[in-house]
């Protein structure tokens, strides 16, 4: 039962972590979007009053000569009792009027940053006590006459924050509850044959330890554990009948001989990761969709739970919104009635309705009645007006004159507007659903991989050896579970019977007795592998090992790419004589080029020091560089913290790419390499999302801290999971040299895959998705969000085409159709979007393009490795892959430059049409190259 | 009225933090005032701020009764009075006690007395000063309350967007009123309009007939003009029933850059700063001079800070000429 408490407590933990990071996610989402929504509703109040004041700023009088100024702040104050105070400062920042006539509040530094930073002319923050939301008011000339502000408190806004944290973090608990229970019947269930199987085992331990034989009855046992007893008895069986071998060289030995012959220390070695069993993988895959479908749905539940309480949070606030700007055009009009002026012959109606209308798009029609309409704006969307519907049912607001109702002001929220806020926060919520998903399912991976299927894959592994009488090592194991006791007794065992054989030795050597001659004695040692010493100890690298790391650490990496040209455009630019775009770009420029320098060098690099040491000397950088980001003031400390956080990400992924390429068996190579891209593209897809969020809350700051803190616990994880030793097997590589580096290039396939597949796809991926993607996307006229969530679209293409990988290996699919198709997919997307650029085809672009991105990473890297193995052996994989990579880079910077140069002079679409060319071209050159008779043996090759 | 010096004055003292109610009179300055036509808003602003600003001055009002022959008397008392300070009203007030720049070496204008003058159209075409930064003449300094003129012609084209013709009566014995004309010309064609400027008949002394007003707006009526500006008269401003009556009847709107014109007549429309504000603003300049000891000279022409919008609602109906539903927002609405 210890199996199910074990796997009971783990899920309730993962389904709590889960729970408890949606929940915490959900409740800042919610706090962000409230917020903007109230600030959007202060900002109704701010535009009214800017408005007024822009018509006589316009005329050409400064805003601080207004003289009735005073009167027109406290018309607006009116709208809403809480507003603290609206102020009117002039274009040098000083307040000039205020509704706070004694002690006008101070202008924040943050403000005039903002004010610098906006390109609408509309801004707003958010303090510690305080909402503040800004209008600059403009002169006739377009010039910045001043600004108008709004200061409202945050009593209500933390009310209603607690109200949603209290409901959601009571429902993830009450969720909590119920899915642990649910966990537990699912697990005792699946469980029911590896429990079984782990009795059997604890008893055979048991019985093992007291030297007694195994009796009693397991009961029904699964197959896999009743072909692991046999193998059990096996290497029972042999171990018994080595130690009754040995046992024939009994007798005294000096301690002095022992010693001179014990004196060897245990070696320890890293192998290769060992094939899954079919044990390890049939419990994966039975317990796989069930804790998928559990964490899912806790995960779902608890999104339901949390976009129902966010939508009645929010709600009121946008009612509140729409029912202000109808009292601002109310009081207007009022204004206007109440000089005396008939509503027939109210002027101006026509453009002041159509400027609200375009301020607020929350409203599709304004109306002004007397019973009929005088005047109307807008689309009315209902039939409600020619028809008999209930009047009471209209946001109505009267027009008086003394105490008669004269006319109403009708006005139509529209309906569109609300549907489409509500999908903005269903979105946003679904984004954080999915980055809770994807960190659960690596965490899930990590937790069956350390608590189930590496110990059985170890177990099995082991028993193998000494059912076939080889007892040359044991495994390091951990503490734990009743898997982890058994590998400890049998490594225990090797480690007696390396014991009994020393003293043997030191007996045969001592006596010289020709009954018992020692060379009988070497070749027993011999056969069973055993040694004077310790016994080596083997730990065994998986794939599974680095997934959680490098997810937490590509999160880490990416989680500033949201904020981070506006981070580097608030910054005090010493570079004055750079173009202020060229200087936000620097830091980028500076990263890439990083990354381009280090590239060549991961790979000699990690063979030489080892994976883990390299990775911790890559994340060194990293971590040292986001924790002085936090402290960063100007451009030029941007520019080389961000330089050396390239350098180190570069040899930090890379660094996890090797560690695949070296652990994997070659046939599960590419498989692997797409798993490592669904990993690594996850944490780039969490960061980027959660990074907005984060930032928004906390501040741009505070989220490079978050960034270290991450870089730290990934840190701390690659020291946990990667084994420190050197690689079992490790040939002796050529030094790398930039000979090295450009002679693979000699070779027509390797020549075909640098040029026609990795070149053109770090084109697509640098220059596309990272450059003109936006631009195309915002000249479509698409928003922010929208640009945001399509990037978003073609991270998870690549993550779901890196996991299709491993299909495609079990259908026996090669590399060569792989990234034929992959660049087909992605080159025809471009083309597509090229040819009729819209919204829905640069949609289309993000998927083809991502898909097709995914297909090729890992097996492009394959092709290059079996080169390096083959063909190029003499010049060893850190020429080969250091080749790959720094023309890979090279030709993207390369690629950026030429293609910013067709982009001014023939336009978006034209560029984009360009890379797809010159992806369809680089495919035609390798499948030309492919088909090449002399390099035949690697179109033949499978996954 | 009519008497030399007949009308006097206002005279008082005050004492700083509550003193004994003896006055010193060596140390108590005195303030000369002259008007063009009697103590109205500005002379109040004046008198007020002079009241309420803790110095010990005593203000001497003087009448000039739109009388030009006044002012070399006016001069010569100012001198034996040994005004600390000499305040002027208008821009004829004002060339007649000081002339203009050419002027500084002739003794008949006060030369060697600080001066303060106040509503003066345009000082620097005047000549008076030479610029409103420096003023060129080490005795005087002043203030400005008018809005550039170009505002005005966007606040007509505002109300009225398809505003093309303006119209102006003037006085051509104001050298204000004329240069106001003159100054209004150069803008038409950068401001694409018309300036129809029709000057006021005179009678047989050769003085502006107030009975011609209703015939010349008659004239500029057939002349298709869309506003009328007032541009800068005293004649008109004390004709002011008169003329914005005779605008009504013919149903145009008159601007006015005087605000009283608006409050307590039928002009349509004024962008200007309250007549009291500027007697206040006159107030601290002296202050200045007198209690911070500087030189006139070297202190700007002080502009007014705050201008208002002032529109007649009566004329409005009557005109049938309503503001925007955004201009109502910021406009002061009168009856």
């Amino acid at each position: 039962m210890f199996l199910l408490w074990r796997s009971w407590v783990a899920y309730t933990a993962l389904i709590a972590t889960v729970l408890g990071l949606l929940a915490g996610l959900s409740i800042l989402q919610h706090n962000a979007i409230l917020s903007a929504f109230t600030r959007q509703r202060l900002a109704v109040v701010v535009e009214s009053v800017a408005s007024s004041f822009s018509t006589v700023t316009e005329l050409g009088t400064p805003l601080s000569m207004v003289r009735n100024a005073d009167e027109v702040l406290g018309r607006a104050l009116k709208l809403d009792p809480h507003i603290v105070a609206i102020q009117v400062l002039d274009s040098s920042g000083s307040v000039v009027h205020s509704t706070l006539k004694d002690a006008p509040l101070p202008v924040q530094a943050d403000e005039l940053q903002l004010q610098r930073l906006s390109d609408s002319g509309k801004w707003s923050l958010e303090t510690d006590t305080q909402f503040r939301s800004s209008v600059t008011v403009l002169d006739g000339e377009g010039r910045v006459a001043g600004v108008v502000q709004a200061i409202y408190p945050k009593q209500e806004f933390s009310q209603a924050v607690r109200a949603v944290a209290w409901r959601v973090a009571g429902a993830a608990v009450a969720l909590l509850l119920v899915f642990s229970l649910l966990a537990f019947i699912v697990l005792r269930v699946r469980l029911a044959g590896a429990i079984a199987g782990a009795r059997m085992l604890q008893k055979w331990l048991v019985a093992a330890r007291a030297q007694q034989p195994l009796v009693g009855a397991e009961g029904r046992l699964d197959e896999h554990f009743v072909e692991l007893r046999e193998c059990l008895l096996r290497a029972d069986g042999a171990f018994a009948g080595l130690k009754q071998q040995l046992a024939r060289w009994q007798g005294p030995a000096s301690e002095r001989k022992r010693m001179q012959l014990g004196s060897a220390r245990a070696s320890e070695v890293v192998a290769t990761s060992i094939p899954q069993t079919s044990l390890a993988r049939a419990f994966a895959r039975d317990l796989m969709p069930w804790s998928i479908g559990l964490i899912l749905l806790s995960a779902l539940s608890l999104g339901l739970v949390t976009y129902r309480s966010v939508a009645d949070s929010l709600e009121p606030e946008l009612v509140r919104r729409t029912d202000l700007i109808a009292q601002v055009a109310t009081a207007n009009i009022q204004r206007g009635v109440s000089a005396g002026i008939p509503l027939e012959h109210m002027v101006g109606m026509d453009s002041y309705f159509n400027e609200l209308l375009s301020n607020f798009p929350e409203i599709t029609f304004f109306g002004v009645a007397t019973g009929r309409f005088v005047f109307k704006a807008g689309q009315w969307q209902h039939s409600l007006l020619v028809g008999s519907t209930a009047p009471a049912e209209l946001p109505i607001y009267p027009i008086k004159n003394g105490d008669e109702d004269i006319g109403y002001i009708i006005m139509d929220p529209s309906l569109d507007y609300v549907a489409w806020q509500f999908r903005e926060v269903m979105l946003d919520l679904g984004v954080i659903v999915l980055i809770i998903m994807l960190l659960a399912y690596e965490v899930m991976i990590v937790v069956l991989s350390v608590s189930l299927t590496a110990p059985l894959n170890r177990l099995r592994h082991l028993l193998e050896r000494q059912a076939q009488g080889d007892f040359s090592s044991g495994v390091r194991c951990r503490r734990g579970s009743v898997i982890e006791e058994l590998n400890g007794y049998l490594s225990e065992r090797v480690a007696d019977l390396h014991r009994r054989y020393t003293h043997a030795l030191a007996v045969a050597e001592e006596t010289s007795n020709a009954l018992h001659p020692v060379a009988e004695l070497k070749a027993l040692a011999a056969r069973h592998g055993l040694s004077t010493g310790a016994p080596r100890i083997v730990t065994f690298s998986y794939l599974n090992d680095i997934r959680l790391p490098l997810f937490v650490f590509a999160a880490a990496d990416e989680l500033p790419l949201s904020f981070f040209p506006l981070f580097t455009r608030a910054a005090d630019n010493p570079l004055t004589w750079l173009d202020p775009a060229v200087v936000i770009s620097l830091p980028l420029a500076g990263y890439l080029l990083a990354y381009m320098l280090c590239s060549p060098f991961a790979r000699s690099l990690s063979l030489r020091w080892g994976h883990r040491a390299l990775l911790l000397c890559a994340l060194v950088p990293v971590f040292l560089s986001n924790l002085a980001m936090f402290f960063a003031t100007d451009v030029v400390e941007i520019l080389v913290l961000r330089t050396i956080a390239g350098g180190g990400y570069a040899l930090a992924v890379l660094a996890c790419q090797d560690y695949v390429i070296d652990v994997v068996p070659g046939d599960q190579r590419a498989a692997s390499l797409g798993i490592f891209s669904t990993a690594l593209f996850g944490g780039i897809f969490a960061g980027t999302a959660l990074g907005g969020v984060v930032a928004d809350r906390f501040g741009t700051s505070s989220a490079f801290l978050l960034s270290a803190l991450l870089v730290l616990i990934a840190g701390l994880m690659f020291v946990q999971m990667i084994p420190a030793g050197r690689r079992a097997a490790v040939g002796a590589e050529v030094p790398l040299t930039l000979r090295s580096i450009v002679e693979p290039l000699r070779h027509r396939h390797l020549f075909a895959i640098v040029f026609g597949l990795a070149i053109p796809q770090s084109i697509m991926d640098q220059v596309f998705i990272s450059y003109l993607f936006s631009l195309q996307m915002d000249a479509l006229s698409a928003s922010a969000a929208d640009i945001a969530r399509m990037l978003m679209v073609y991270f998870l293409m690549i993550m779901l085409s890196g996991a299709m990988l491993g299909w495609l290996a079990s259908w026996r699919v090669g590399n060569v159709p792989i990234v034929l198709v992959g660049s087909a997919l992605t080159g025809g997307a471009l083309l597509w979007a090229a040819w009729l650029p819209t919204q829905w085809s640069m949609l289309l672009a993000a998927i083809g393009t991502g898909l097709g991105h995914g297909l090729l990473r890992g097996p492009q890297v394959d092709l290059a490795m079996r080169l390096a193995e083959t063909d190029l052996a003499h010049l060893g994989s850190s020429s080969v892959l250091g080749a790959l990579r720094l023309f890979e880079r090279c030709g993207s910077i390369v690629g950026l430059l030429i293609l910013a140069a067709i982009t001014g002079h023939f336009g978006l679409s034209v560029a984009v049409g360009t890379i797809g060319a010159m992806i369809v071209t680089g495919m035609l050159l390798y499948a030309l190259l492919c088909l090449s008779p002399t390099t035949n043996n690697i179109n033949t090759t499978h996954i | 009225m009519n008497s030399y010096l007949a009308r006097v004055t206002v005279c008082f003292c005050l004492l700083l933090f509550g003193g004994s109610g003896s006055t010193n009179a060596a140390e108590r300055k005195l303030v000369y005032a002259v008007f063009w036509d009697g103590c109205e808003e500005v002379c109040r602003g004046l008198q007020d701020y002079l009241g309420n600003s803790g110095m010990e001055a005593e203000l001497v009002v003087r009448d000039v009764g739109r009388d030009k022959t006044r002012f070399a008397s006016l001069v010569q008392e100012a001198r034996t009075l040994k005004a600390d300070v000499v305040v002027t009203w208008g821009t004829t007030t004002t060339l007649g006690i000081i002339g203009t720049l050419d002027d500084v070496r002739d003794p008949r204008y006060l030369n060697d007395l600080p001066v303060v003058f106040t509503m003066v159209s345009d000082p620097v075409r005047s000549r008076i000063i030479a610029s409103y930064a420096k003023t060129g003449r080490s005795n005087v300094t002043g203030t400005r309350n008018r809005v550039p003129e170009a505002l005005n012609i966007k606040t007509m084209r505002k109300i009225k967007p398809a505003f093309k013709r303006l119209g102006i009566i003037y006085n051509q014995f104001e050298r204000n009123s004329v240069d106001k004309v003159d100054e209004v010309r150069e803008l038409q064609k950068a401001m694409d309009f018309e300036l129809i400027a029709v000057e006021l008949e005179l009678d047989d002394q050769g003085k502006p007939r107030a009975d011609s007003i209703p015939r010349q707006v008659r004239q500029l009526k057939e002349r298709d003009v869309d506003f009328i500006y007032l541009g800068s008269s005293v004649f008109l401003e004390q004709q002011m029933d008169l003329f914005t009556g005779a605008a009504v009847e013919n149903g145009l709107p008159v601007l006015s850059p005087y605000e009283n014109l608006v409050r307590d007549s039928q002009a349509y429309l004024s962008v200007a700063a309250r007549d009291y504000d500027v007697g206040l603003l006159a107030g601290e300049q002296v202050k200045k001079i007198l209690v911070d000891g500087r030189l006139p000279g070297d202190l700007s022409v002080s502009a007014i800070e705050h201008y208002a919008y002032v529109i007649n609602m009566t004329t409005a109906k009557k005109i049938n000429l309503f503001p925007s539903v955004d201009m109502l927002q910021m406009v002061e609405i009168v009856e």
